[in-house]
């Protein structure tokens, strides 16, 4: 029996929160709930300086760090170890991430496919305007139905 | 167009989500006229036409009127407590032609006003770094340029709603943000340090929210915005470093007051547009329908934040 209900949320840095909003909205279809610090009570109360995004049930919590962040070379697209967020989407769905990708000249590895007995389809994998590394794939087994938590 | 009263009964509302402008609407050409408040209206005088050097132009409906550049006036509105804020991101900023802004540095001098070298933040506005106190404190920048009203900065306690009000129902664009991006919050540590001398209002030192690290505040630059409705015509945001006490809601004519020139022929599009596009965060005036009073062919309204605001052709 698992000590914690859930992941609550994920905080990540991005570099220009107007940017990063758009792109999470653009690409993934999410919807920006909350901005913390643009007011005065929160400036009063010395709250970071956020945003929330929902992407379908995760939280996203973009933050702007506190002084200058390094960035990952342009031309790398995969974290450091594989470090990264990984998004499932259906298989119509999959060709529609790449466009808008394309459409926002965000580069993107892929589409690596994945060995047929395992539980993934294919995968891209990209950054997001902060560096943050994300994968998004497609999974074989979401099409019988239930999803195993699953990676190969 | 819209009938108003079919516009005043089928509203749109909208918000920070609704997606924003590209280009201004083309509602607003200009300043007019800002109404300023002052304890003592014969040395407010003496420093606005003796110094600054604007023409005394009769007498407004809230006090005496000077005027500056072409047809832009300041008016001056007697008060035994001016609402005045010198520490706040409020200014007005004035344009002197590069012959007489020397002349005018002089006569500050002269009359042993100091004139100070803040840094602003917005990218147009670095290079126009001269400021001073009017006798009661209305906080003043002194640009080199075209003569007459510049911009005026004012503040809010929301910059989310004052955002939409700007661009959403005046139809601006906002041309540029302080406080959304990375290297705003790297700035601000240089001016924690002590090595950044930035204009009032542009800069914080923030309470941590969490005491989990060791510092128990740290400097932030305070969110600004800046809104454009044509070329050249840009006016500041601040967001309200301290809580203050703002105009009932259903307020909406008063001082200080920032005059807009809206553009010709467009006053009719503004009314239907305060009648059709509304923020949750504005009152209704039961006579008008929407937002806002009417004074002879000018529009009275209030942004989110209470500063007051006049529109006429």
């Amino acid at each position: 029996m698992a000590q914690v209900e859930s992941i609550s949320h994920s905080g990540i840095n991005v570099i220009d929160l107007k940017e990063a909003e758009d792109f999470y909205a653009d690409v993934f279809g999410a919807e920006i709930t909350n901005r913390v610090n643009f007011n005065t009570d929160d400036a009063k109360r010395g709250r970071s300086v956020h945003t929330s995004v929902h992407v379908a049930d995760w939280l996203f919590a973009i933050v702007l760090p506190k002084g200058e962040m390094p960035m990952p070379p342009e031309e790398q697209l995969r974290g450091t170890n594989g470090f990264r967020h990984g998004f499932w989407v259906s298989r119509d769905a999959f060709p529609g991430i790449m466009e808008r990708l394309t459409a926002r000249g965000v580069p993107f590895e892929g589409p690596a496919t994945h060995p047929e007995a395992g539980p993934l389809g294919q995968s891209i994998y990209f950054k997001d305007p902060g560096g943050n590394f994300i994968e998004v794939c497609w999974r074989r087994d979401s099409i019988s139905g239930a999803v195993a938590l699953d990676i190969g | 167009m819209v009938s108003p009263l079919a516009a005043a009964q089928s509203p749109t509302y909208v918000d920070v989500r609704t997606p924003r402008l590209n280009e201004p609407l083309g509602l607003i050409a200009g300043y007019s006229h800002v109404v300023l408040e002052v304890q003592d209206l014969a040395r407010a005088r003496d420093f606005y036409a003796g110094v600054l050097g604007f023409v005394p132009d009769g007498d407004a409906e809230d006090g005496p009127r000077l005027r500056l550049g072409r047809d832009q006036h300041v008016v001056l509105a007697q008060r035994n407590e001016p609402d005045v804020r010198p520490d706040s991101g409020i200014h007005q900023a004035y344009g002197f032609s590069p012959d007489d802004l020397p002349r005018v540095l002089q006569r500050l001098a002269a009359a042993g006003v100091e004139v100070h070298g803040y840094h602003e933040d917005r990218p147009a506005e670095r290079s126009h770094n001269r400021y001073c106190f009017d006798p009661d404190g209305n906080r003043i920048q002194l640009m080199s340029g075209r003569a007459g009203i510049d911009h005026v900065a004012l503040e809010t306690h929301d910059l989310e709603w004052s955002e939409t009000f700007f661009s959403q129902l005046l139809g601006g664009c906002i041309e540029s943000r302080v406080g959304w991006h990375m290297h705003d919050f790297a700035a601000a540590l240089a001016w924690g340090d002590g090595k950044d001398d930035c204009a009032p209002g542009t800069r914080r030192w923030d309470k941590r929210y969490t005491s989990i690290e060791d510092k128990s505040a740290v400097p932030r630059p305070n969110g600004q915005l800046f809104a454009s409705f044509a070329p050249g015509v840009t006016l500041g945001v601040y967001l309200a470093t301290e809580h203050r006490q703002e105009p009932p809601r259903e307020q909406l004519s008063g001082t200080p007051r920032t005059g807009l020139r809206v553009a010709p022929g467009q006053l009719p599009r503004v009314q239907e547009r305060l009648l059709q596009v509304r923020l949750r965060c504005l009152r209704s005036n039961p006579e008008t329908g929407g937002p806002f009073e009417r004074r002879g062919s000018s529009l009275l309204l209030r942004d989110p934040a209470g500063n007051f605001l006049e529109l006429g052709e």
